[in-house]
């Protein structure tokens, strides 16, 4: 059976050429609030974070004893035992204890491709609603023993005779005991992100003022919808918390110009990098609720908006042939050209900030005449983006950026943003999600919200 | 270790066959570790008891007319061992590759370091003329002919030639020739053109003597530095050195401590000039055939993160020109630049 038998969902089997043609919606979402790590959520794991995101939207979406098609999360820096961490968060849940978890993992991206795939699944026949989502604590990281323990371990695991056990236990050494955090360098560079982010930055001559200015906006936009209250129907408070720590309403342009630059100092060129500019590492969960339009009515649940299509790419950036995060870059004018449409046709751009820089990097790339004809292939330069479109309520700047969590946190925020504007101007309403990632990839999405329901 | 000696009907030098019979292969390695200890400690023991090591601008006793012994040191039965291959390329980050068949394909940089004790045992023989201990490695080209396999057991022949002026002493070449043993069927041994006469490997490392007078060399502009993009950082704790002695056997101690490398004249333990070659020829990931050149700068003062860039056309085996220089990104110096082609 491919579709859901639950008594609940009527829908019949459906042919394969009908099947196809069905629509995925945004029909709710939820996030904990972010918290910079180390801080209030220091000892919550990423199972309790994302059962926690995953209760407030069951909670705001009656899905209480729900039997959905799927539920598809993950985290970029999970424990081995959490394995099943998305199923385990359902078992954890009000969700009926027979809706399955998928964990998804692709870095920052995670949290788009948890909403590609159940968007997917839902437009392919298979299911009918699901939830999509990500988590992250920086708090909650893995610990790992050294190389050298872990192959005495095995060894010792291997080994049958007791003979063999002393063996390779005489292997140990005392410098293998030492416990191992995990990296957060690029694997095949050896360089940070930042590092990796700081070389683009240098090469698209990205200014101080620049970056910081990106990074004011996001505070004090960030802080306007928190105060308008646009966050009431997407954030659920955990432990005590109830907005997101990093944020920094007061903010301006002269505290974030007194900061020192942490990045790229090792550079020729003038370091613009600060931890101002920069996302810090952040503890907290997202998820959003993808439906038909006919899952939804049942439940009287709004189509906030239509997920119309993802791109995905990825960026040889081992040898400095590009950039790192430039990724999207290359994702969205493949995505906008499937799609029919063109940079212009977008109400509402949504650029992940991993880095200030990033944002401004992937902008002047699409602006730059050369760079569309040399590195994607276009006769036209993919053009410029009005301030006032991007990042309307402020990004991970000011949010945070739990990794796996953003993805699903910007489609929540952009769903609910574009169909408020769809409503008002009575007209259909297109946004654009990019999020780049480690290992040089990008993943970009599409959304569109209507005025009716 | 005993010896017998002839003289090479090729080279007229004469040759000193190492008395490592062939069944004792698999032991090789370890006769050969306690060679190079053995040896190591000849060097330092003439070089801490014997006179003090050449400083520059004194002539060394030998004078202009030093000369490189006319001998080649010959050793067969030596095995590319599995666990030591393994070992070696967990440190320097190379990924063995390894064939649909099962076999492993030998990494270039460990058939450098598995051949390095017959290098030894020539430096430090008793008619050697200059100090072992104190020779700095100045750069080192290799010939990697054909692939060598994990198992596979390869004999050595080493000489040492082209003893000439530098403009901080004297430099000259250690020659290591990496053959296969003939198989059934082949013509006579060592005959000319013979299939397994050719090296699968020939690696050609120049030493410099610091001091040692034995001529005026000729003004050579050494290009400016000019850095490179980084693409890559490398992280090297204090224990670079050690690590490396570990699956290199070469146990010099000017890469084992802070303490041994001052006690030698240095200010601190540096990384060996054939870990850092090793890291960035894996770094580049090609398979052999291939020739790659390494040229050392500035000593590489443990611990350290040198910046280090890329530059490669293709990968694996559509790879035919790479680069990559490894450099101090606050000083500007050189550490390393290893170029490969194929």
């Amino acid at each position: 059976m491919s579709s859901e038998s639950h008594p609940a969902t009527t829908s019949q089997p459906t042919g394969p050429q009908e099947r196809s043609q069905r629509a995925a919606w945004v029909v709710a979402g939820n996030r904990t609030p972010f918290a910079r790590s180390g801080g209030q959520y220091a000892s919550a794991s990423v199972q309790e974070l994302f059962t926690a995101a995953l209760e407030g939207l069951i909670a705001r979406a009656g899905l209480a004893g729900e039997r959905l098609g799927a539920v598809a999360g993950g985290a970029v820096l999970k424990q081995p035992r959490s394995f099943n961490l998305v199923r385990e968060s359902v078992l954890g849940s009000a969700l009926d204890p027979q809706t399955p978890g998928i964990d998804v993992q692709q870095a920052c991206a995670t949290g788009m491709e948890t909403t590609s795939l159940i968007a997917n699944k839902i437009r392919c026949g298979q299911i009918e609603a699901g939830i999509a989502g990500g988590v992250d604590s920086a708090s909650d990281a893995p610990i790992v023993v050294g190389e050298g323990l872990r192959r005495v371990l095995l060894q010792l695991n291997r080994a049958r005779s007791t003979a063999d056990k002393l063996k390779a236990l005489s292997k140990l050494r005392p410098g293998d005991l030492a416990p191992v955090a995990p990296g957060v360098n690029e694997p095949r560079t050896g360089l940070s992100m930042g590092e990796h982010q700081a070389i683009t930055t240098a090469a698209w001559g990205l200014t101080r003022q620049a970056q910081d200015e990106i990074a004011e906006f996001s505070h004090h936009r960030l802080a306007e919808a928190w105060e308008s209250g646009f966050f009431d129907d997407l954030v659920t408070p955990f432990r005590g918390v109830t907005r997101d720590t990093n944020l920094r309403p007061d903010t301006s342009m002269e505290k974030l110009g007194g900061l020192s630059p942490v990045f790229g100092t090792s550079l020729d060129t003038e370091p613009t990098m600060t931890a101002g500019n920069s996302t810090p590492l952040t503890d907290g969960a997202s998820a959003v609720l993808i439906a038909t339009q006919e899952w939804a009515a049942e439940r009287g649940l709004p189509l906030l908006a239509e997920v119309l299509d993802f791109e995905t790419a990825a960026v040889d950036f081992v040898d400095g042939h590009e950039g790192l995060l430039m990724a999207p870059a290359y994702a969205a004018p493949r995505l906008l050209a499937r799609n029919g449409l063109t940079l212009q046709d977008i109400d509402l751009v949504e650029i992940h900030e991993a880095f200030a820089a990033t944002v401004l990097a992937i902008l002047a790339a699409w602006e730059d005449a050369e760079f569309c004809r040399d590195r994607l292939g276009l006769e036209q330069p993919v053009g410029a983006v009005d301030r006032r479109r991007l990042n309307v309520h402020g990004s991970s700047l000011a949010a945070g950026h739990p990794f796996a969590a953003t993805g699903t946190r910007i489609v929540a925020t952009l769903a609910k943003e574009l169909k408020a504007r769809a409503v008002a101007e009575d007209r259909p309403v297109t946004g654009l999600i990019s999020v780049c990632a480690a290992g040089g990839q990008g993943a970009v999405a599409l959304l569109r919200a209507y005025p009716g329901n | 270790m005993t010896e017998h000696h002839d003289t090479s009907p090729e080279t007229g030098r004469q040759r000193i066959v190492l008395d490592t019979a062939p069944s004792l292969g698999g032991l090789y390695a370890k006769a050969a570790g306690s060679t190079l200890v053995r040896g190591a400690s000849t060097g330092i023991r003439r070089a801490l008891k014997g006179a003090p090591l050449p400083r520059p601008g004194k002539r060394s006793p030998g004078g202009p007319d030093l000369g490189l012994p006319p001998v080649e040191l010959v050793a067969s039965g030596l095995a590319v061992d599995a666990e030591g291959h393994e070992a070696f390329c967990r440190v320097v980050g190379a990924r063995p590759r390894s064939s649909p068949s099962g076999r492993t394909e030998a990494f270039s940089g460990y058939l450098h370091a598995m051949a390095f004790p017959v290098a030894m045992a020539l430096l430090t023989r008793d008619d050697f003329p200059l100090p072992t201990v104190g020779l700095v490695h100045l750069a080192n080209t290799v010939e990697h002919a054909a692939p060598v396999f994990v198992g596979e057991t390869l004999e050595a022949v080493v000489r040492a030639e082209d003893l000439r002026p530098h403009r901080a002493g004297a430099a000259f070449d250690v020659v290591v020739e990496l053959r296969r043993p003939p198989a059934d069927g082949d013509t006579a041994p060592g005959a000319p053109g013979t299939p397994w006469n050719r090296p699968v490997w020939t690696g050609r490392s120049v030493y410099l003597a610091r001091g040692v007078d034995v001529g005026t060399a000729a003004e050579s502009e050494r290009p400016a530095f000019v850095p490179p993009v980084p693409t890559a950082r490398w992280q090297l704790g204090s224990g670079t050195g050690r690590e490396y002695a570990a699956v290199s056997g070469d146990v010099n101690p000017i890469h084992l401590s802070a303490a041994s490398a001052r006690a030698l004249g240095m200010k601190g333990a540096i990384a060996h000039g054939m870990y850092t070659a090793s890291r960035a020829l894996a770094m580049l990931d090609a398979p052999a055939p291939l020739r790659w050149e390494v040229e050392f700068g500035a000593p590489l003062l443990l611990p350290a993160s040198p910046a280090v860039a890329v530059e490669r056309d293709g990968r694996g085996s559509d790879l035919h020109d790479g680069t990559v220089t490894v450099w101090d990104a606050k000083r500007k110096r050189p550490y390393a630049v290893l170029r490969l082609h194929r």
